[in-house]
């Protein structure tokens, strides 16, 4: 009787953890998926001149972002 | 909670530390009952608290949630300002390409008619400067905003954290 519990309980637990790990892999495809069409967007709707002006932008504000999950992360460990 | 342009004043000055009905009215140049007045609003939205030091004098400070505020406040002034200063520089790109293709057509009428350029150019090295300015001052926006909004909030956090 114990070991179905035990069983049932590793069972739940893996499940949990691939959808944990399924949810972040869909997270990072569509981080990665915003992350280029914002790229996309300023090719297209900004001169070529003022893109990279741009783009330090958006890879500086990525990177702002980046810095305080992480802080948020540590934080809370 | 809505915020005019008074409170939001009030929030700004009192970013750097606690001050008196009169200071503020001085700072701000407008009457103390109306301070007061919009003092006791930004109290009971509990983004201002009132404290005494054992003197007379009534101070009032931002609190936890003021600081809050402020940070959004400082970011959408500072982002806003950032897409109208990206506006006028595409715009007024535009209206200097405008200039120069009208003196090529009126050259006398002697000159080939200029290739008109397409609004939305997918070559790399499209002769368009900038292709639109609107969508140029709201990408400023947006990346100003989150530049600034989350930098000041790491630096709340660092000063909390070292206690400075």
């Amino acid at each position: 009787m114990e070991e179905t519990k035990v069983k049932k309980f590793d069972l739940e637990d893996t499940l949990k953890k691939i959808f944990i790990i399924l949810a972040v892999i869909l997270l990072i495809i569509s981080v990665w998926g915003v992350y280029t069409s914002l790229n996309e967007l300023i090719s297209i709707w900004i001169g070529y001149k003022y893109a990279p002006i741009y783009r330090t932008l958006l890879n500086l504000a990525v990177l702002v972002l980046a810095i305080y999950v992480l802080n948020l992360l540590v934080r809370k460990r | 909670m809505k915020i005019g342009s008074t409170k939001r004043e009030i929030i700004v000055a009192l970013k750097e530390r606690s001050k008196t009905v009169s200071e503020l009215s001085r700072e701000l140049k407008l009457a103390k009952p109306s301070i007061y007045k919009h003092l006791i609003i930004l109290k009971s939205y509990g983004v201002v608290e009132r404290m005494t030091n054992g003197n007379r004098f009534v101070y009032y400070r931002l609190t936890e949630k003021g600081r809050k505020v402020l940070d959004l406040v400082l970011s959408v002034v500072i982002s806003t300002l950032s897409s109208i200063l990206a506006y006028v520089f595409a715009q007024g790109f535009q209206d200097f390409q405008d200039v120069q293709v009208k003196q090529v057509r009126y050259a006398g009428g002697m000159l080939p008619q200029p290739i008109p350029t397409p609004l939305i150019s997918h070559f790399p090295h499209s002769p368009s400067y900038s292709k639109s300015p609107t969508m140029a001052a709201i990408l400023a926006f947006i990346f100003i905003f989150i530049i600034t909004f989350f930098s000041f909030k790491l630096y709340r956090d660092y000063r909390i954290n070292n206690k400075i």
